[in-house]
């Protein structure tokens, strides 16, 4: 099995996410989206390599500073001034989710290869089955936490999983659109960063598992 | 040799027993030698027979017209063997272990049913059509029961071998239900004219529409009986509640269901892959459920119960994927699972029998079989915890002895399946049920771990464990005897797979070849092993010089046996782990004035239930009584209502019958 | 066999299994020592000598022993059955590159000796009836209990791309089933290290230089032991380190690709460079992580059977599906 640098990153950052539903520290979990972008930053400057594109260096330098390090600082900052240490799960405990996450991507394997999409020159199944398993690994992580900070984190890990499929299946995105995409996700991080300051001072906790309360 | 000689002798002794019923007070020495002669006869006979004899009763031992029809193939041979050799060793046992009883345990009711109870199971083997079977299936179960009911006073006893009944009245339900369909499918009884195969192939020979719904009734009536998953419920109640000899004779039993899946359903060319994963799936979860329960009970003739139910569903698990791989023709693979499953049912026999007759001894010597107030006994009762030792090795599948080769069998037939099925599916369910396999093999080391050293290792912790003694002559031979069997067939285990191979030529239909796959041989792994030992020992250990001392305790002088971990305690870290399933709790009392600093009593009691008893069945018995009070409401004691009642269903029958 | 050998051939298998002896009896007291090195060079102190643990065992073999009377034959001939069939062990397993071969060599004969090993352990640790022996054997096996299945499903996946469940086979430097795959290598060998640091009672698991004994592991079952029947005890346990070491080194090196052509001699030595640099890097480890709470620790074997179930993907998608 011979991969390019680029498709081991994508394998590699698929593996750190599913990696991270194993965790219920929030701070790891933030380490672990950080080394995710991170890897999937690398990516794309490994195809800009191989496709000789300058405009992606220049997006994959975007997300390496704006997603991969600008966020977690942030987000840092937040989980310092709430003072949260770890998210205590809903539904499923946090090895038997990893575990199931597994098969998820396993699923996401089969699906790839009844995919209608045509292959383009690279085989890119490896990049679609990264992208479908971090998309779903992102709903996972959604699922299966109660705080709105892990809400956040799992949300950066699904916009990666769909990034990572633009970035696989067509390659044709101009830039500008996915810098715009980029800032629109810190924008919307900091959004969400704020209102959970608003969320902890009206309830005094930031667990969307009761938020059902509010329904009249 | 004339092999009708073989079911008349089966027959006679049958008979002969029943008037001992009458004598209270037998001689169990004279018995116990008549069962052994009984049990060696037997096989002599069984050997000297032409394989593949078929014949049929004589005409005065018929079931109403029908004559009784009996056949002899390798597959009989193993079974019966396996039952001579146990029957041997528990006659040899019992004389000594009855002496424990009181004088209310009735002697002659016991050795009846024991001699009536390993005919018919033999007579049972030996069955080549459906009416027979069934009739000694309900012998061997009525004898069964008797014997579960021996200390009779006992009320949990009594509540046991209800449910025992219970349990085999709705197994025979099933059976028959199935037998009558495929009766009426094919319109024979005979076991060769049945095949359960929906798909007509050139192979296999014609089709028979409807068969798997029969197979089906019929899978899950073996499945009550062996006590498979979620069936299980009545193995913890009536193991223990019977004498050990008796436990460990029926634990022969639940083989004889396994030899009916065997003779009935993969003999008869079964062709369905569902029922194939059914028996995967309900086999792997039998394993791991049977194994985590048995690490948590506290009695060891429970532990050894729910280790049945373990061991019972690794066979199923090989019968499961034999039946898998015959049907998507991958024929090496379904010859090593049938192996695999026929060998771990013989050495399962075995090496259950083994530790149920040491259970046995020490129940004799402390008339308790509780773990917490057991120990120390390896000084006391030397041969029997060795013995011991031996049984709980196979069971935990440690090389070398024939537990190992049963599942070392397994293992590699569903290895062999991931690498030939060529579908992502077949690998993912192999390399499934491989992980669930490790994960019992670890519980079970830890159970047996616990069960053994607890029971037989450290200071007593009562006194009647501190007074325990070896047990009579006879109980140590049958002890050693098996514990010898169990490391021959680790040993020699491919001289017996060559004799299993006729049985997987006959059901697979084509010449396997099982034995080759085995490439590494015990025997010199056992050599290198004991001349290692023996190197160390004798260089090392032994030119050293011992003291010996108090153990260490942090300095406060001597610690009392009490304090020694129990049962519980040792289980408890895992039941933590799994308590969901266990629904596992720990309550801890604190009593005394000043609580925190000077307690006075503390009362810690581990909880367990189980679910599937507690939510399932008794939701479920309570409905059927619901049901039998209403329909008991018809019973008034008025005779003009009765009479009343017997107009209206003749008027009933009338306008029925009219319309036929 | 020893008849159809020509005397030049049976010369050089000799010196090779003589080798093997000597590499098998010094790699244990080097490994150990690295470690230790490692652990007192990252807290700032000198350390003791490399060879350490063969001046400790020299002189456990001198002392007496003391035995709790409560003790029975298994108490001591344990210590030497863990011994023997470690040995037996060393023979069985691949942990060094060209290693002759012993009587056998299947994965599920070696998983089970394993087992072997441990149920004494555990029976010698309670023979004594020491409650601190029986607390950390009953932790040990529920330890094993759950690392037993990410072990063997990581040494499976290997062997359903090698279409066999002979270790010499999976791990031959001549079969070329397996010879590009660094990946699956990569996870195998990664979780092969994690299961036996939890099998060896390492540290995110069990701090070896702990000395209380309520929360000690492997330490409290050796409560009881001294003079040779500890020295035997320790040496078992680091030849067991060495072998686990040695084989996820294996699984390691064989992620290289380069590895594969290199000549026998070189590969002998990256296998001790292997040992010695994992043995390095979790003295590294230990000094900067802590013990793990008693109830996270199966938070940290599912990670290990994570990259078994994965290493178990690919090797379905490499070995089966492909």
């Amino acid at each position: 099995m011979s991969f390019t640098p680029a498709e081991w990153s994508l394998i590699a950052s698929a593996t750190v996410a599913i990696l991270m539903v194993g965790s219920l520290h929030v701070r790891v979990n933030l380490f672990g989206y950080c080394v995710l972008t991170v890897l999937i930053s690398l990516a794309t400057m490994f195809s800009a390599i191989d496709h000789h594109e300058t405009s992606m260096f220049y997006l994959a330098g975007a997300i390496a500073l704006l997603k991969g390090i600008s966020i977690p600082l942030f987000l840092y900052w937040i989980i310092g001034k709430l003072k949260l240490g770890s998210d205590s799960g809903a539904v499923l405990s946090a090895p038997l989710a990893m575990h199931l996450n597994i098969g998820l991507t396993i699923m996401s394997y089969f699906l790839v290869s009844e995919f209608p999409v045509p292959l383009g020159e690279l085989r890119t199944w490896v990049g679609a089955m990264a992208a479908i398993s971090m998309v779903l690994t992102g709903i996972v992580l959604m699922l299966i936490r109660r705080l709105a900070i892990s809400q956040i984190i799992g949300f950066l890990v699904l916009e990666n999983g769909i990034y990572i499929f633009a970035l696989t299946q067509t390659r044709g995105m101009p830039l500008i659109i996915e810098m715009g995409v980029v800032l629109d996700v810190l924008v919307g991080v900091m959004i969400a960063g704020l209102l959970m300051f608003r969320i902890q001072s009206s309830f005094e906790h930031i667990d969307v598992s009761k938020l059902t309360d509010l329904r009249d | 040799m004339n092999p009708s000689l073989i079911s008349s002798l089966c027959l006679t002794t049958a008979l002969m027993a029943l008037p001992t019923l009458f004598f209270r007070k037998a001689n169990s020495v004279a018995l116990s030698l008549l069962t052994l002669m009984f049990s060696l006869l037997l096989s002599a006979l069984v050997v000297a027979t032409a394989i593949d004899a078929r014949w049929a009763a004589p005409a005065w031992l018929s079931v109403g017209s029908f004559p009784m029809t009996f056949q002899l193939d390798n597959l009989s041979v193993a079974f019966i063997l396996l039952l001579t050799v146990l029957a041997s060793a528990v006659a040899l046992f019992s004389p000594g272990y009855l002496k424990h009883f009181d004088e209310t345990v009735n002697r002659g009711l016991y050795w009846a049913s024991f001699l009536v109870f390993v005919s018919s199971m033999a007579l049972v083997v030996l069955s080549a059509d459906a009416v027979t079977f069934l009739v000694f299936w309900e012998l061997m179960s009525i004898s069964s029961g008797a014997l579960v009911a021996t200390n009779h006073q006992n009320h949990s006893v009594q509540k046991a071998s209800l449910i025992y009944l219970g349990a085999t009245r709705v197994a025979t339900g099933f059976l028959a239900g199935g037998f009558l369909w495929m009766h009426s499918l094919t319109n024979s009884w005979a076991f060769q004219d049945w095949h359960f195969i929906t798909n007509a192939s050139a192979q296999l020979g014609a089709s028979t529409s409807g068969a798997h719904f029969a197979a089906f009734l019929i899978f899950i009536g073996f499945a009550i009986k062996a006590g498979i998953w979620p069936f299980h419920l009545w193995l913890p109640y009536a193991y223990p509640a019977a004498p050990c000899t008796v436990s460990s004779l029926m634990s022969a039993v639940s083989k004889i269901a396994l030899y009916g899946l065997i003779r009935i359903l993969v003999l008869g060319d079964l062709d369905s892959p569902i029922l194939g994963y059914l028996a995967i799936f309900l086999g792997t979860i039998s394993a791991f459920w049977g194994v985590l329960f048995a690490l948590i009970q506290t009695d060891l003739k429970k532990t050894l119960a729910y280790s049945s139910v373990e061991n019972v569903g690794l066979i199923l698990l090989a019968i499961g994927v034999c039946l898998v791989a015959k049907t998507n023709g991958l024929l090496s693979v379904a010859a090593i699972a049938l192996s695999a499953g026929l060998f771990h049912a013989i050495g399962h026999g075995v090496f259950k029998a083994l530790m149920f007759l040491g259970v046995g001894t020490v129940q004799c010597a402390t008339h308790t079989s509780r773990i917490g107030h057991l120990g120390g006994l390896l000084k006391k009762m030397p041969t029997t915890s060795t013995c011991f030792l031996v049984g709980a090795m196979a069971i935990c599948a440690l090389p070398p002895l024939n537990g190992f080769m049963g599942k070392w069998m397994l293992y590699q037939s569903l290895m062999q399946n991931t690498w030939l099925s060529g579908s992502p599916v077949g690998a993912g369910v192999s390399l499934s049920v491989i992980c669930v396999l490790a994960l019992v093999g670890g519980l079970s080391i830890a159970c047996f771990a616990n069960a053994f050293s607890v029971s037989f290792l450290g200071e007593p912790r009562s006194s009647s464990a501190a007074r325990a003694f070896e047990g009579d002559i006879g109980s140590s031979c049958a002890q050693v005897f098996l514990a010898a069997l169990c490391l021959a067939l680790g040993l020699f285990a491919v001289p017996v797979i060559g004799f299993l191979k006729p049985i997987c030529d006959a059901a697979l239909h084509s010449d396997t070849t099982v034995a080759a796959t085995i490439h590494f041989s015990l025997s010199s792994v056992l050599i290198v092993f004991t001349s290692l030992f023996a190197l160390i020992y004798l260089l090392i250990l032994k030119p050293s010089k011992v003291r010996r001392g108090i153990i260490w305790e942090c300095g406060f002088g001597s610690v009392s046996a009490r304090a020694q971990v129990t049962a519980d305690s040792f289980a408890q870290p895992i039941a933590r782990i799994f308590n969901k399933l266990l629904s596992y709790s720990v309550t801890c009392e604190i009593e005394g004035s000043d609580r925190r600093h000077f307690p006075e009593r503390i009362t810690v009691a581990p909880h367990t239930a189980s679910h599937i008893e507690r939510r399932i069945y008794q939701p479920f018995l309570k409905l059927i009584s619901f049901i039998a009070r209403s329909l008991a409401k018809l019973q008034s004691g008025s005779i003009h209502l009765y009479l009343v009642y017997l107009c209206v269903t003749l008027i009933a029958l009338l306008i029925v019958g009219r319309s036929f | 066999m020893w008849q159809s050998m020509s005397t030049e051939t049976f010369l050089f298998e000799t010196a090779r299994w003589i080798l093997f002896a000597v590499i098998t009896f010094v790699m244990p007291i080097l490994t150990i020592g690295v470690v230790r090195k490692t652990r007192a060079r990252m807290q700032g102190r000198m350390g003791a000598p490399l060879l350490q643990a063969l001046f400790d065992l020299r002189k456990l073999m001198q002392k007496s022993e003391a035995v709790s009377s409560t003790a029975t034959w298994i108490f001591r001939s344990g210590a030497g059955i863990e011994l023997a069939n470690m040995l037996l062990l060393s023979t069985l397993v691949p942990w060094i590159a060209n290693k002759p071969d012993g009587v056998s060599s299947d994965l599920f004969l070696i998983v089970y000796l394993f087992a072997l090993s441990r149920l004494f352990a555990i029976l010698a640790a309670l023979d004594s009836g020491s409650p601190f022996g029986a607390f950390g054997s009953s932790r040990d096996a529920t330890l094993a209990m759950l690392v037993e299945p990410a072990s063997l499903l990581a040494l499976v996946s290997l062997a359903v791309v090698a279409k066999s469940t002979e270790m010499n086979v999976i791990f031959s430097l001549t079969n070329v089933l397996l010879a590009h795959d660094p990946g699956l290598w990569f996870l195998a060998g990664t979780a092969i290290v994690m299961a036996s640091l939890v099998e060896l009672s390492r540290m995110p698991v069990d701090d070896p230089a702990t000395h209380l004994e309520l929360t000690m592991i492997h330490e409290a079952m050796l409560l009881e032991s001294s003079g040779r029947n500890l020295a035997l005890r320790e040496f078992t346990r680091a030849l067991k380190m060495t072998v686990l070491f040695g084989l996820s080194a294996q699984c390691y090196l064989r992620a290289w690709d380069d590895f594969w052509h290199f000549p026998v001699v070189a590969q002998v030595w990256l296998s001790i460079g292997g040992i010695l640099g994992l043995a390095l890097l979790v003295g590294l480890f230990e000094s900067v992580s802590v013990k793990l709470q008693w109830r996270k620790v199966p938070e940290f074997i599912s990670y290990c059977m994570t990259l078994s179930l994965l290493a178990a993907m690919v090797a379905v998608a490499r070995g089966v599906v492909h």
